[in-house]
């Protein structure tokens, strides 16, 4: 049975022309990438592109994958992320060229307004658009460990450092979302009940 | 537990461990301490947050138009070079290689040109006088003042050309090898001698031979040189308060084999 394989074995046999066993692997697979990007991005349209991309590229170049250097999950997220990165620059590029660089953030922001309809929650918003403004480097360690619950060492194969690296990176950013979330309740008190607790 | 050792527990929990730690030593010295008591609040709600976060998204996947996408570029992608599928696949930075790969063969290229170009210049423009010296060179080479086997004597009835007489001044002079014999006093070339008047007074007077060897058939690498002589070298000659002229047979070694004062 497909499903009982491992990824790497699902991954052999896909790149041996076994396209039930890439199927597999994609199923298996595309819901962690495709919340990834999401979580990175805040646009599902953003996050369908890539997770396309990523697979694509796995089609293309899986014979290239290394199981001794990290798993496979590892391997996606790290290509996930090269993607991610060049839809937000591309996304960047775009919105420059309509509005001014503060625009940016806010954009995003925005499109994340829309998924609520996905996350209702004001809670799960508040916290959403502050990950959302956090510089890339700390934002892909959030996701990583706070959101997709990576080990270090899964995040730091996935992004290409070392786990003290991973670790100070997401004692960094914790302290910049607690900052955000009380800037963010000092300006909009209806999502003071979720920073009740960062207010003190 | 102090406040370092707190933080040093804290900092090694994921926010997810932090959300549900229940170490009775962290919830002790947050009782203890109330500053650490609020940061451990602080971090407990954001972790609860992150959960709500989490959840709400944990069911999200990608479209089935996503996956039919991609099965169809593996079906395309079995198959060796599929070109437009490789090139969407290929991440940026590795695109952005390429371009630089191209742009460093095409300098590469556009340098090389360059190169050729300005040496094909340079050989034009300076391969001439080259070319020129070396037939004179050649001629030298082929009218010799000393040619290397035939008697000097005879080389001095044939004399060398005005072309001759100056490249030889000027590539060797007495001054320059530093050796030159005391009997003739080393003057300064004459730089505009006269050819007709080399020509004419060439062989007109004997060589005085100045070594012990035949100074005109001991080498081959002789030069001539037509030399301005202190007025008073040669007293008796002639009226020594004026300069003579001398023609100076002069040896490969800077030294002098024969001399003879030139009329005019």
């Amino acid at each position: 049975m497909l499903t009982e394989q491992t990824d790497e074995q699902l991954l052999a046999l896909a790149m041996s022309g076994d396209e039930d066993a890439f199927t597999a692997l994609y199923r298996r697979r595309q819901g962690p990438v495709y919340r990834f990007a999401l979580h990175m991005t805040g646009s599902p349209q953003l996050a369908e592109e890539v997770t396309q991309d990523v697979f694509i590229f796995l089609a293309q170049r899986g014979k290239d994958f290394d199981p001794s250097r990290a798993p496979l999950g590892a391997y996606l997220f790290g290509v996930a992320r090269n993607y991610v990165r060049r839809a937000l620059e591309r996304n960047f590029s775009e919105t420059m060229n309509t509005g001014s660089a503060e625009d940016h953030a806010e954009s995003l922001v925005a499109e994340a307004d829309t998924l609520e309809q996905m996350a209702r929650h004001q809670t799960s918003s508040a916290i959403w658009k502050a990950v959302l403004s956090l510089p890339q480097h700390y934002r892909e360690v959030v996701v990583l460990c706070d959101l997709q619950e990576s080990s270090y060492a899964e995040a730091a194969s996935a992004l290409g450092c070392a786990i003290g690296t991973i670790r100070s990176r997401l004692h960094r950013a914790h302290e910049m979302l607690a900052r955000k979330l009380r800037s963010s309740a000092a300006v909009a008190p209806d999502i003071s009940g979720l920073t009740a607790g960062c207010i003190s | 537990m102090t406040c370092r050792e707190f933080n040093q527990q804290i900092e090694a929990l994921s926010l997810a461990e932090l959300a549900s730690s229940a170490d009775e030593e962290l919830l002790a010295h947050g009782h203890q301490c109330g500053s650490c008591a609020n940061w451990l609040q602080q971090r407990q709600a954001m972790a609860a947050a992150m959960q709500a976060l989490r959840h709400r998204t944990a069911a999200l996947e990608a479209p089935v138009e996503v996956q039919h996408a991609v099965m169809r570029a593996f079906r395309q992608g079995t198959v060796p070079n599929a070109p437009s599928i490789e090139l969407r696949s290929q991440p940026f930075a590795f695109r952005l290689s390429r371009i630089f790969g191209w742009g460093a063969l095409a300098s590469a290229a556009a340098a090389l040109a360059i190169s050729v170009g300005l040496g094909i210049w340079f050989w034009q423009h300076s391969g001439k006088p080259a070319s020129e010296s070396a037939s004179q060179s050649a001629a030298v080479a082929r009218q010799p003042a000393v040619p290397s086997q035939a008697p000097l004597s005879a080389k001095m009835e044939q004399q060398a050309s005005p072309e001759t007489l100056r490249v030889s001044k000027l590539s060797r002079t007495p001054n320059g090898s530093g050796r030159v014999s005391k009997a003739v006093v080393p003057t300064r070339p004459i730089q505009s001698a006269s050819p007709d008047s080399a020509l004419a007074q060439a062989g007109a007077q004997a060589y005085v031979p100045l070594m012990l060897c035949d100074p005109l058939s001991c080498s081959g690498d002789e030069q001539l040189l037509r030399m301005e002589l202190p007025a008073g070298a040669a007293d008796g000659v002639r009226d020594s308060s004026q300069p003579l002229m001398a023609d100076v047979v002069l040896g490969d070694d800077g030294l002098v084999r024969a001399i003879r004062i030139v009329q005019q």
